[in-house]
């Protein structure tokens, strides 16, 4: 082979070379330029209103992950004691009060605010922080808590899919976290309710 | 005889009453919700959340037919869908404030209209009234590679955000400005 050659050959090399960088360059351009968009979550959100009457706006709202029982058992197992849990799945549980109102007999002031648990065999331990648009609880900060109680829990049917839903009897209403056979009922009273009774 | 009756009716109250206590929870969404955020980088605050309904397209014709052109439509599924801007922004050319906004669409073949409304905790298109108006944008229609849950994200453009609506092979693209 004489040097030119191999100076043929070294042009002919550099060509495929650069080609290769070129196509390289234009599949990743395509791979950037091409959205993703999150899957359709296995725990979906959902959203969970407290309407009384046929007032036009709600009370309460609730937007929360949806996780489905995959264990023998749910709490003490697939969530376990004692230590705070999100309520829920993914994004940190959010409920909107739309007026002042009295939860779990503490008054909260109108806004949006996170709900955490940490759940226990005999009583649950209910928490709104005011730290809100986080993702599980692992950014909580006890700092930010806005009220602090306990709740007893309650037995009730097994259901497969995490739910809160709002229920009254009698003239109490209640918030209702429900889960595998687990029930916490969190009593709710509106603003215009206490005023009442001052 | 009378005896049996009352009994009778002792144990249907009975029945009656276990039915109303015992408290029934909605199933799964087929279109379930999802929660979206803009955040200028991974650990900041949110700039912009999105909470949607995510339909999916079950091999039906999406856009001109199951969502006729021209006619309003509530972005999503089930509950309308619901925009929150952290900071003020400009949507369209109107200057929109932080807050909370229900978005509506109406989509066309070429560009579609986009409306944010004041009148939020709403479900149905019908809910829809003209004088909640806060602002409309118009948005560029593209086309893109198949997704069969309708979808929104937002993609960082540096000095705007685009959001981005994504159903069937159709992309819907709005810029959203953040004032600073």
């Amino acid at each position: 082979m004489s040097s030119n050659d191999l100076l043929k050959l070294f042009v002919a090399m550099n060509k495929i070379f650069i080609t290769t960088l070129m196509v390289c360059g234009l599949l990743s351009s395509t791979f950037t330029n091409a959205q993703k968009f999150a899957k359709v979550d296995a725990n979906p959100v959902d959203i969970t209103y407290f309407v009384k009457g046929k007032v036009p706006k709600p009370l309460v709202k609730v937007v929360y992950g949806r996780p489905v029982k995959n264990q023998e058992k749910v709490f003490g197992e697939q969530v376990p004691y004692d230590e705070i849990w999100r309520t829920g799945a993914n994004e940190a549980t959010e409920v909107k009060f739309y007026s002042d109102i009295l939860f779990g007999s503490k008054l909260v002031k109108a806004g949006t605010y996170v709900l955490h648990t940490i759940p226990g065999e005999k009583e649950w331990t209910i928490i709104l922080n005011s730290n809100t648009d986080t993702w599980g609880a692992f950014f909580y900060d006890d700092s930010k808590d806005v009220v602090r109680f306990k709740v007893p829990a309650k037995q009730a049917k097994q259901i497969d899919v995490f739910s809160i839903g709002f229920k009254k009897s009698f003239n109490n209403s209640f918030m209702v976290l429900a889960w595998d056979s687990t029930r916490i009922n969190i009593p709710l009273e509106e603003g215009n309710e206490i005023l009442a009774r001052i | 005889m009378k005896r049996i009756y009352i009994i009778a009716v002792f144990i249907l109250a009975l029945g009656l009453s276990e039915k109303l206590m015992a408290q029934d929870f909605k199933d799964l969404d087929t279109s379930p919700h999802d929660i979206v955020y803009f955040r200028t980088n991974k650990i900041s605050p949110p700039t912009i959340k999105v909470l949607y309904g995510r339909p999916k397209k079950n091999g039906r014709e999406i856009f001109g037919e199951v969502i006729p052109y021209g006619k309003i439509w509530k972005v999503g599924a089930n509950e309308a869908t619901e925009v929150v801007f952290y900071q003020d922004v400009i949507f369209g050319d109107a200057e929109v404030k932080a807050g909370t906004y229900v978005l509506y669409a109406i989509p066309q073949e070429n560009e579609w209209i986009l409306i944010l409304s004041s009148n939020t905790d709403v479900w149905e298109t019908s809910d829809y009234q003209k004088k909640y108006d806060v602002a409309r944008a118009t948005a560029k229609v593209s086309k893109a590679e198949f997704l069969e849950a309708f979808s929104i994200g937002f993609k960082d453009k540096g000095k705007h955000v685009n959001m981005v609506l994504a159903w069937d092979t159709t992309r819907i693209t709005a810029p959203i400005k953040i004032v600073l």
